[in-house]
């Protein structure tokens, strides 16, 4: 194992410091790297520590050169929910919870709860400031100020939630039921399902972890953890889409749905889709956490993977194009000479006219948590999509994917099926509303 | 029927070798006037030459292999009637112990859990898990080993493991000699696939055993591990003249590993021993998926080294 950049840094300034040779030439060589803001805390302390004694290992602050921490703020307010068409920031956080208030009032008040909370978080600003009398209301994670950094709360409800509980088993989405497991599938009950998901997305980790502490805290009582899972999107390397963890650019083929016929065609619950009124402007909300086996993928010729995927790795051109955005053409090769008819992109998106509406659109975050029981890196993909008819879309291009050369590297070990809200339309509106009214 | 089922692969093989233009066999190497040009060119240098591999050249190691799934799938059925007549008296340690020589039996196929689909629907229906039917282990579609595995360990039904015994065994019975001949392909793309076994089995082996996801009580993942052992030794000894003509290192290195990995499973008690990997010491199951590993590792290039060229494309 070669030591990293930063430990050697740490090896050599314990050794200068040690010889007397002082800070002006640590503190030099580290000045280059240390971002805006944080070069002069860092030297002020420096100089401070050394001075007062020399035979004390100086502090040398944690170098992160990131991109901008305060990403400006998603609107919150809307006919349907931020986090769906917004852009998709790099940090995502999906939570499952199922709920605990024991009433129907009780449910109200804490979807008006979790507005609020959302409302605030979303907008950012400056919390209550501490009282002598509790705990401050803000965990303060994100400093004194809270930035909005374009998170996004995203509230879906499960089909339990329709159950006797609450009344409101007659108001059900149509098409909403409980994931039931496709053949390739390894579904753990303990990460499957949820009377409510939340999705969170931010430019960065903390502010999504930060929105999660904030709602659970205010929900307390009402809202159960079941699962959670944190993701993110890598930057394009080197260009364009960004890659998953098998390497291949993923979510080329997303519907354009910043086209308002095409996102009413293929994304949002309209009126005349027979869905109950209040669910006009929602979206179903697939989630399936993915399991990749990355070990075994990388033991896999490039050959085997393309065929596998249908598209180049390094390109991420279709195996009959040249660059990422072309689109592959069937017709000419019917039999799957270049791209096989098995490739997952052309089960996924045959591109007929008889595939059209079944159309998903992609918003899913890479995952990487630990280890699993058999040594193998705990890696994979948040598959997260919304659709306007979850039978006629995700399930039906799901079973177009059964079986497909690509099941022996992944396993969808857990996720849901939800229904994504219609937006909070103002200030005194809260989610969900019109499903009580 | 033994000598009649490889006289007849080898004949189809070799009439295949003529018929590379098969419609259901599109060959992996594309021509390049089809291909994108989204790729990146030059990969291939003189020094990382491979000689090429036409389907002829498997008839032989295609022909062994079929000898040795035959001997097996005859093994097979003894052991099955020898099961089912166990759990008929009610006898279940007996049946648990002819379960698990059944299983390892079958495992020496290198189908652990049906897993590259070899066999097809039916390979899914012999040693199949619960996990992707809709009502999971409740489901009628659940047969074979592991439903009769949790008959045994789950439900101790000696009644129930006996009628799933006795679908299992019309199911294998089923297998010769269509799905033999099924099982060892004779279009190149299939050649390809058979050829990938070298690594997969084990790759099965440490995505499925040694995660346990594969058990329904009887805590068997080490003598699954040293059946995937033995069938990986199989499709080694089959293929080694054609691997060693190529990459002389491969085989003697896999060899080793396949050793050291028996050691760690002697070491952890042998195949026979039923042991729950989930609450085995780290440092026994560590040493156990590091040995499977450091073998598919080594065995990971072979099937890219044997990859079939179609004579004119």
């Amino acid at each position: 194992m070669s030591t990293d950049g930063q430990n050697d840094k740490l090896d050599r300034r314990g050794f200068l410091a040690r010889a007397g040779l002082g800070a002006v030439t640590a503190g030099a060589a580290g000045a280059g790297i240390l971002g805006p803001g944080s070069t002069a805390d860092a030297a002020g302390g420096q100089r401070t520590t050394g001075t007062a004694d020399d035979a004390l290992l100086r502090d040398a602050p944690i170098v992160i050169p990131r991109g901008d921490p305060t990403l400006a703020a998603v609107p919150f307010h809307g006919e349907h929910q931020a986090g769906i068409t917004t852009p998709k920031p790099p940090a995502g956080a999906f939570a499952s919870f199922d709920v605990t208030a024991q009433s129907r009032a009780e449910l109200i008040e804490l979807l008006k709860t979790l507005s609020q909370t959302a409302r605030f978080l979303t907008g950012g600003g400056t919390p209550p400031a501490p009282t002598v009398d509790a705990p401050p209301a803000d965990n303060g994670t994100l400093g004194p100020t809270v930035p909005a950094d374009a998170l996004t709360v995203t509230v879906g409800f499960g089909s339990t939630l329709f159950d006797q509980r609450f009344g409101l088993a007659d108001r059900r989405p149509l098409r909403l039921k409980p994931m039931l497991p496709f053949p390739n599938d390894n579904l753990d009950p303990a990460q499957t399902g949820g009377d409510l998901l939340i999705q969170l997305c931010a430019g960065n980790p903390d502010t999504t972890l930060h929105a999660m502490r904030q709602i659970t805290r205010a929900t307390r009582g009402g809202l159960a953890l079941n699962w959670r899972l944190e993701g993110f999107t890598s930057p394009p390397r080197p260009s364009g889409v960004p890659r998953n963890t098998f390497a291949f650019k993923d979510g080329i083929a997303n519907p354009d749905v910043g086209d308002e016929a095409v996102a009413n065609r293929l994304l949002w619950v309209t009126d005349g889709t027979g869905e109950p009124a209040w669910a006009t402007g929602g979206s179903y909300h697939v989630v399936r956490i993915i399991k990749q086996f990355v070990e075994f993928w990388d033991r896999v010729s490039l050959a085997e993977q393309q065929q596998m995927i249908g598209r180049f790795r390094d390109s991420g051109a279709p195996l009959d194009g040249s660059a990422e955005g072309d689109i592959p053409n069937y017709k000419a090769d019917p039999l799957g000479y270049v791209i096989p008819l098995t490739a997952h992109i052309r089960l996924s998106n045959p591109r007929t006219q008889a595939t059209e509406d079944s159309r998903i659109f992609r918003r899913g975050y890479n995952y990487d948590r630990g280890v699993d029981l058999n040594g193998n890196i705990d890696v994979g993909l948040v598959f997260n999509c919304f659709q306007q008819d979850l039978e006629r879309q995700f399930i039906a291009n799901q079973t177009r994917l059964i079986g497909e050369p690509m099941v022996d590297y992944i396993s969808p070990i857990g996720g849901g099926y939800f229904f994504a809200v219609p937006g909070v339309r103002d200030a005194q509106d809260w989610y969900a509303s019109r499903l009580f009214a | 029927m033994k000598s009649a089922v490889a006289a007849l692969l080898m004949a189809a093989v070799l009439a295949g070798c003529g018929n590379s233009s098969h419609a259901a066999d599109p060959p992996r190497t594309t021509t390049t006037t089809a291909l994108g040009t989204g790729g990146t060119a030059g990969r291939r240098v003189s020094a990382n030459y491979v000689a090429p591999v036409v389907t002829i050249q498997l008839a032989q190691p295609l022909a062994h292999y079929t000898v040795y799934v035959d001997d097996l799938l005859t093994l097979l059925h003894g052991q099955l009637a020898t099961l089912h007549a166990a759990a008929l008296r009610g006898d279940l340690s007996a049946a648990e112990a002819d379960w698990s020589t059944a299983h390892f039996t079958w495992l020496e196929l290198g189908q652990d859990d049906s897993a590259y689909g070899a066999f097809g629907e039916l390979g899914q229906q012999i040693d199949g898990m619960a996990a992707g039917l809709p009502h999971t282990v409740h489901s009628p579609a659940f047969t074979g080993f592991h439903r009769i595995e949790l008959d045994l360990w789950g439900h101790h039904s000696g009644t129930a493991a006996a009628a799933d015994i006795a679908h299992l065994a019309v199911l294998v019975r089923r297998l010769r000699p269509a799905e033999v001949q099924r099982d060892l392909p004779l279009t190149a793309l299939g050649v390809d696939a058979w050829v990938l076994r070298c690594h997969e089995i084990l790759e099965d082996a440490l995505r499925d055993s040694l995660s346990q996801n594969d058990d329904y009580g009887s805590n068997s993942d080490l003598g699954t591990l040293a059946a995937d052992v033995n069938a990986t030794h199989e499709m080694l000894a089959v293929l080694a003249p054609l691997i060693e003509a190529r990459r002389p290192k491969i085989v003697p290195s896999a060899t080793t590993d396949l050793r050291v990995l028996t050691r760690e499973i002697e070491a952890a008690g042998g195949p026979a021993a039923h042991r729950n990997l989930r609450a085995m010491p780290l440092r026994q199951r560590q040493a156990l998926e590091e040995a499977t590993g450091a073998a598919v590792e080594t065995l990971a290039p072979v099937s890219e080294i044997l990859q079939v060229t179609v004579p004119g494309s």
